[in-house]
């Protein structure tokens, strides 16, 4: 005990001086952070307090009547539901999706050429923009002519009203999401893969453990920071998403697809109500920051476990 | 002073073969805000080049084309970096910009008075005129005459019942969706609404009322039951997938014969027609009326707006900057110059000052223009509503069209709608 | 014999997933070469006798292209460039150096990762508009570094953190400084998380249309995807023209992705392992 209490005295020399390097090279990101998105967000806090235009300096002070309007706003409840629905749905299927498919392209089946091949063309559809990802899915789901229900009329089936029936455009958004951002996912997943020591598999393989026991026992608890990431990031993107979702569903029908960052654009850029559309970006900032916060301390919490 | 300039315009207009004038002005660039991308090829083209050649000291750009016009003026007004040239609305966001003053009073000059009053009285906010419009624009119901002849129907509908007989009559006969709209756009979304309304209150209430106790917000919509009936009985006849349509996918709709009749503005006739034009080979199948939502022997009432307008920037600049982006201004309003806008978009004019040879119009549009001119008229939803109202009726309506809602409950949601949303004029 | 037998199915079924992936992408690209009616009417149909180079004569045309290449090819460069070096400073003092300043501006950052930026949008035009960097592709590359930062700052925090504590150990007693031991100890093994942030931030910031529509002036400063948004239109949308936009604005960053593509998952890998 003592010894232990010598030897960090000892080191508190060097720590400091470490700690005052530190400090030195956290300015330039503090800076950046502080000046190009506190200050920004300090605004939006103070306008959330404010009634204000869009276009002006003018303000009045109106305290908290700002976020007290909110939940009496058209479909305010109906859009907080329809963005929790898609950044859970849209997580859980890029993650899950991501993972099969990650495995997939990990296996030893494969050939050389053809999992590189493959890879590319998996990751492909990210390089595309949220709202060029849209425009493109929004042609396909249209009822007449659109891409599947031509393949859907071509297969004999009856064609399906993507873009207009409860619960479903939820779905057709979704995949649409979950079409242009699994890529990144699927490429994190297969660093994570492919850090497994083979030495590790060969073992059990020898110990005669079958594939779904190295998948339980060994693979998913070597994933486990992998999928932290990745559901981490995942859900953050989701709340935050708003231009490819528009473009598809322009939040169609009544509310049901609608989200919360669309509304803040819609009292930010089409009604002239800032205030407003500040209260809800306060808001929206503070349940992602509650939910992000939850998600890292139970996924972290499971790492250590395994 | 502004006679002056406009003096002074007309002189260089006459001495232009005289390049040694030009050669006294220092360079000068100003930016024009184009918004409507079906003239950006004319705008390269012809108008461009032209005033170019005509004023060579000053450059106009086009900025800000395509769709999110108001992401965009509202980024450049919080910057200070507003466009010479504006594309003004009648919404909340250009009374802003005047009240703030940061758009020209037109009245002060000569040119808006060519356009007629009316259209001038649309952009007019707390006495200040901030936009001059491109031209007037109404509703218009266009048809597929093949489809309807197979149907039984040799002439288009004159009236309510008969429509709504020519609907059952061609979903019946023919199995095409006897009807689609745009509902992915408010303002053709509203468009068949307010043809009901019109039709139905129009006669009743007399001209200018019902915009007046619409922004007044005490028009009830429920006080008048036939409003629902109406929109219950057409609803069904619409195409699938009416409700998130685009312009864009109404003219593939009825290019496929996918539907027989559509509701639209004036403004996309070009393609509506050609596309039915298309579709039946022939153009004399391409037949476009009034919407005859009327009752039997009753006058059809239409509705109409003026098109997205100019405005001028009221932005402090070099005086020369200011100088040129008057000088532009007003060039734009001269008929030959303004013609090429009005033939690129194929809309109806409304400068006084343009002749009749100016104007090139589709056939099947030119043929009702008269009687456009004589019908009553209600405005255009947007001309009247408040950007939350807006949002949700046409939620609202989009969802009777997609079949989630029931019309009445749909009406009685707008009439509350209203109390709570209106501008208060 | 078995095997080879599992080895074929498994290859179809990842082939016909792909291929279920590719659709879109396949009518994105022929629908660059139709004509607007056509790409409503028959999306999947590849009839060479009605496609043409045109959309993309007229779309090179209209876009500027090449000035647009060049001011989103140095925004997207200058502002990877301060994330990265930015990111990695901050994410060592993170990871390594155990002070409750660090933690609490990790937290911090993990807070301002959630921040949606359409919220604070009028008020930062307001801020660079202040600051005199409106119209400069500077203020454009800021504030790209800015909010592409935390996201980074996370990623490298998080391998630091998994990297071993005894290497730093025996490069004090080597007599190596703080920042000796960032440059020669930890730089070096930073490549496989660079390449994360560089792909993950670079597409986003090459892609960008708001930061760039609302910060720039488009005649001025145009960049790649403003000058695609001029296809789409308030009255008619001329997909085949967007699309070739698109694809001939894509390409720099496909065929650059092609090109790092081995190196990327190689050294993702390679780092990974070391974890």
């Amino acid at each position: 005990m003592a010894k232990s209490v010598a030897a960090r005295k000892s080191l508190s020399g060097l720590e400091r001086s470490r700690v005052r390097t530190g400090l030195v090279f956290l300015i330039p990101a503090a800076l950046l952070c502080i000046v190009f998105i506190v200050i920004p967000l300090i605004s939006v806090v103070v306008y959330s307090f404010n009634e204000k235009s869009s276009v002006g300096s003018a303000m009045t002070y109106v305290g908290l009547e700002n976020f007290k309007t909110l939940p009496t706003t058209e479909g305010f409840w109906q859009m907080v539901w329809a963005t929790m629905l898609f950044a859970f749905g849209s997580t859980i299927l890029i993650v899950v999706l991501s993972f099969i498919v990650a495995m997939a392209l990990d296996s030893k089946r494969l050939d050389y050429i053809s999992r590189n091949v493959f890879r590319a063309m998996w990751f492909f559809p990210c390089i595309l923009s949220g709202s060029v990802v849209g425009i493109l899915w929004r042609i396909m789901y249209t009822y007449n002519n659109g891409v599947i229900n031509s393949v859907l009329k071509s297969l004999g089936a009856t064609p399906v009203n993507w873009l207009e029936t409860y619960g479903l455009t939820n779905f057709a958004v979704i995949i649409a999401s979950v079409w242009s951002q699994m890529g990144l996912c699927i490429v994190i997943f297969l660093a994570g893969l492919q850090s497994i020591p083979t030495e590790l598999l060969e073992a059990a393989a020898i110990d005669g453990a079958g594939h779904g026991q190295v998948r339980t026992h060994i693979i998913l608890p070597m994933m486990a920071p992998s999928i932290t990431i990745n559901v981490l990031t995942t859900s953050i993107a989701a709340f935050k998403m708003y231009e490819l979702p528009w473009i598809i569903s322009k939040g169609l029908p009544g509310y049901s697809t609608r989200l919360l960052t669309q509304r803040i654009h819609f009292f930010g850029f089409e009604s002239s109500k800032f205030g407003l559309g500040s209260a809800l970006s306060v808001i929206l900032i503070l349940v992602i920051t509650a939910i992000s916060l939850i998600q890292l301390v139970v996924l972290r919490r499971r790492e250590d476990i395994y | 002073m502004k006679k002056t300039i406009l003096a002074l315009l007309l002189v260089l207009t006459m001495l232009m073969p005289m390049a040694a004038l030009a050669e006294e002005h220092t360079p000068v660039t100003i930016e024009a805000w184009i918004v409507q991308t079906d003239f950006s090829d004319a705008w390269d083209e012809q108008i461009k080049p032209k005033f170019e050649e005509e004023y060579p000291w000053i450059t106009v750009d086009a900025v800000g084309l395509g769709e999110a016009n108001q992401d965009f003026i509202t980024a450049k007004i919080a910057a200070e970096d507003t466009p010479d040239l504006w594309q003004v609305d009648n919404v909340q966001t250009y009374y802003d910009a005047i009240d703030n003053g940061l758009l020209v009073d037109l009245n002060t000059l000569e040119v808006s008075k060519d356009i007629p009053e009316a259209y001038r009285e649309a952009f007019t906010h707390n006495g200040k005129l901030f936009g001059l419009t491109q031209g007037a624009a109404f509703s218009v119901l266009y048809l597929n005459m093949q489809i309807l002849e197979e149907a039984g129907w040799t002439e288009a509908p004159t009236n309510w019942d008969e429509f709504i007989q020519c609907c059952a009559d061609v979903q019946e006969k023919t199995g095409v969706a006897p009807l689609t709209l745009a509902g992915d756009k408010t303002t053709t979304c509203w468009m068949l609404y307010e043809l009901i309304i019109a039709n139905i209150v129009g006669d009743q209430l007399g001209l200018g009322v019902y915009e007046e106790q619409f922004k007044a917000g005490t028009f009830d919509f429920t006080a008048y039951p036939e409003i629902a009936e109406h929109l219950a009985q057409v609803a069904p006849y619409m195409l699938t997938g009416t409700g998130s349509m685009t312009e864009d996918d109404v003219t593939a709709a009825m290019t496929d014969g996918a539907a027989a009749m559509c509701v639209a503005g004036n403004w996309t006739s070009n393609n509506i027609c050609s596309g039915i034009e298309e579709c039946t080979g022939d153009a004399k199948y391409v037949k476009a009326v009034l919407a005859p939502f009327n009752a039997a022997g009753a006058p059809v009432w239409i509705s109409v707006s003026p098109e997205t307008a100019f405005g001028l920037s009221n932005a402090p600049d070099d005086p020369a900057v200011v100088e040129a982006r008057e000088i532009f201004f007003n060039w734009i309003f001269q008929p030959e110059n303004f013609k090429m806008i009005q033939n690129a978009r194929g809309t109806v004019p409304v400068l006084s000052t343009m002749t009749e040879d100016q104007i090139v119009l589709p056939a099947a549009i030119a043929e009702i223009v008269p009687a456009m001119g004589a019908a009553p008229f209600v405005s255009m939803g947007f001309n009247l509503w408040t950007a939350e109202f807006k949002d949700a009726a046409c939620t609202a309506l989009k969802d009777v069209y997609g079949g989630n809602k029931d019309a009445a409950t749909a009406v009685a949601e707008m009439t509350e709608l209203l109390k709570q949303y209106n501008r208060g004029e | 014999m078995e095997k080879t037998w599992k080895r074929i199915v498994s290859w179809f079924a990842l082939a016909l997933a792909t291929v279920v992936l590719w659709i879109p992408i396949y009518y994105f690209v022929i629908g660059a070469f139709k004509k607007r009616t056509d790409i409503v009417k028959h999306p999947l149909t590849l009839d060479f006798s009605r496609m043409s180079f045109d959309n993309f004569t007229y779309a090179f045309k209209k876009m500027n292209l090449f000035k647009a290449l060049g001011n989103t090819g140095f925004i997207t460069v200058i502002a990877l460039l301060i994330v990265i070096i930015c990111g990695s400073l901050a994410g060592f003092a993170i990871a390594r150096i155990h002070h409750k300043v660090f933690r609490v501006f990790y937290t911090v950052v993990i807070a301002l990762m959630v921040v949606p930026f359409i919220g604070a949008l009028i008020p930062i035009v307001v801020l660079i508009h202040r600051i005199g960097l409106y119209g400069s592709l500077w203020g454009n590359v800021l504030i790209q570094a800015a909010w592409n930062l935390p996201f980074s700052i996370f990623l490298f925090t998080g391998f630091m953190q998994s990297l071993p504590k005894e290497m730093e150990d025996a490069a004090y007693i080597d007599g190596c400084s703080t920042f000796g031991i960032y440059l020669r100890i930890f730089l070096p093994l930073l490549k496989p998380v660079t390449a994360t942030c560089c792909i993950r931030a670079g597409i986003g910031i090459w892609n960008d249309y708001l930061v760039s529509n609302s910060l720039l002036n488009s005649a001025r400063q145009p960049t790649l995807m403003v000058a695609v948004y001029q296809f789409f239109g308030q009255y008619v949308s001329e997909y085949g023209y967007a699309f070739a936009g698109i694809i001939m604005a894509s390409l720099p960053i496909v065929i650059m992705f092609l090109f790092l593509q081995k190196y990327f998952i190689k050294g993702l890998v390679a780092g990974a392992v070391k974890g």
